[in-house]
């Protein structure tokens, strides 16, 4: 059997992953293996992990940014809050920010599925758990008049972005900044 | 005093447990992407919000030693403390819970405990990032929780781990089965200080792969089973082992703790061997091998951090020393650590 990766040279190390229930297998060959770290139980004894067997996947995520040049005249998107487009996500194998994720939604949730599986968040985030985590406080006090200013102006600040109105988030930005300041 | 000068539970398996959590600001460019001046102003509006109960250390003007010193104590990663963009760490007042700012995502917090104390340390994270949570938005999605420069880490984005200390599974060839099972159940266990698939110094790291899908909660519920199992079962074998060849077992370890305490020469790799050695040896009390009471876990552990490159130069006056040099200081400096408390 070839790698699946490669094609070219014999397939020797069969690689098993089962995240939430889901089983998904590979058959790579040596050098496949070593560049996605698959098997090496030593290395990045520090690292968040993960990130070198993800940016080799990537590229079969967009066939289009591995086959090479799109059309000049058909303009890439990009992302509205860093200027990311989705083949600079691939090379990386990471996002340029968090609005990345909003905007090219559709082409990142296969691979986000091929890490995770079908799983959706469970955990407890600050925003939702802060009475009923150890050691939380709550996030914002509730008699604090600037907060609550300044998150509906982060409401409106997203809004924007996502409507691609820059000039008004641009305005947005500014007053949140100004609320901080006081 | 960091992780390795206090004793927590189980210090005979387990050296310290440790909680990561990656958050990231809505809306601010991450990594590559984000500019110099924006990092800044995030690490200065980061003081803002810790308030004093922080101290900072600007790493874009640390000198080398002084950084790469952070990561062989654990506090940083090694990519944090080589790095060139502007960046800094927070530290408590405890040096139990320590904030990177602007290493791969805006903020990894983490906290490291001494000994089997995981709930503790996942606590003290929370409490940091309630900290932040309350000044900066965070960036969260509620099909993909945490938004995390790396699609990997999505989900909570939390990494705990406990760094264990192995050294009958290690002898008895049983780390290749605990790391096959550990996989299976989406963890993953890492040698530590090693090379190649040998982890010189039978630490190991085990700490859970899946971020998607489950609660902090049962992340840190599952890895606590996983790693009940392994220290009884490393206590077993090390009973086994001093067992089946108390005079050989006592031999080997008395001689590394003179290796230890009267070398004048001793190389990183050398140390690590010995260190292996008289670790076990505290462990099995019952064994005639001579060593101190006093010799404690958490003497070996300081002495194992002391005697790492950057932490013995930085003890050393903080120059550049050739591997000679510091090969007579690592000994010099296990004499005074070891036999001040024999």
């Amino acid at each position: 059997m070839l790698c699946e990766k490669c094609g070219k040279n014999e397939a020797t190390i069969h690689y098993s992953e089962i995240i939430n229930g889901k089983k998904t297998s590979y058959a790579l060959c040596r050098d496949c293996a070593d560049k996605m770290g698959v098997g090496d139980i030593t290395s990045d004894p520090f690292g968040f992990g993960g990130s070198s067997l993800l940016s080799t996947f990537f590229g079969d995520m967009f066939p289009a940014v591995k086959s090479g040049r799109r059309q000049p005249s058909v303009p890439e998107r990009r992302c509205p809050v860093c200027g990311a487009s989705l083949s600079d996500i691939a090379a990386d194998g990471k996002v340029g920010c968090s609005e990345c994720y909003r905007t090219f939604r559709a082409e990142l949730m296969p691979t986000v599925r091929r890490i995770h599986g079908s799983a959706v968040y469970k955990g407890n985030a600050a925003q939702k758990s802060a009475d009923t985590t150890v050691g939380a406080v709550p996030e914002k006090a509730p008699d604090d008049p600037a907060r609550t200013e300044a998150d509906t102006l982060r409401a409106e600040l997203y809004e924007a972005i996502k409507n691609e109105d820059f000039e008004r988030a641009a305005v947005l930005r500014d007053k949140i900044k100004a609320l901080g300041n006081n | 005093m960091s992780w390795y000068g206090k004793e927590g539970p189980c210090p005979d398996v387990v050296l310290s447990s440790r909680v990561r959590l990656a958050r990231n600001v809505e809306g601010l460019p991450m990594g590559k992407r984000l500019s110099r001046e924006r990092a800044e102003e995030l690490i200065s509006d980061t003081a803002d919000a810790l308030g004093n109960a922080f101290d900072k250390t600007d790493f874009s003007h640390l000198d080398r030693i002084t950084a790469a010193s952070y990561a062989e104590e654990h506090i940083v990663s090694t990519e944090f403390a080589s790095a060139d963009n502007a960046r800094a760490l927070y530290k408590n007042e405890a040096d139990d819970t320590y904030i990177m700012v602007c290493e791969e995502d805006h903020f990894r917090i983490q906290s490291i405990t001494a000994g089997y104390s995981l709930p503790e340390a996942y606590a003290h994270a929370r409490a940091a990032e309630a900290s932040l949570a309350a000044k900066f938005k965070l960036a969260f999605d509620d099909e993909l929780g945490y938004l995390t420069h790396c699609p990997t880490n999505l989900g909570t984005a939390m990494r705990a781990s406990v760094m264990m200390f192995l050294p009958a599974l290690t002898r008895t060839n049983g780390i290749a089965a605990i790391a096959r099972q550990l996989s299976k159940l989406g963890m993953t266990v890492r040698g530590m200080y090693g090379e190649g698939s040998e982890a010189a110094a039978c630490l190991y790291q085990i700490s859970n792969q899946v971020t998607l899908g489950v609660t902090e909660e049962e992340t840190i519920s599952k890895l606590t089973q996983l790693a009940d199992i392994i220290i009884a079962e490393e206590r077993k074998r090390r009973d086994e082992l001093a067992k089946n060849s108390p005079d050989e077992l006592s031999d080997l370890i008395a001689r590394s703790y003179g290796a230890l305490t009267h070398s004048r020469v001793m190389s990183c790799r050398e140390f690590m061997d010995h260190w292996v050695n008289v670790r076990l040896g505290v462990a099995l009390p019952s064994l005639d091998t001579g060593i101190p009471k006093d010799i404690t876990f958490s003497v070996l552990d300081t002495s194992l951090i002391e005697s790492q490159p950057s932490v013995l130069m930085l003890y050393s006056g903080g120059s550049e020393l050739e591997p000679h040099e510091r090969d007579c200081r690592r000994a010099s400096r296990l004499r005074e650590r070891l036999s001040e408390k024999a």
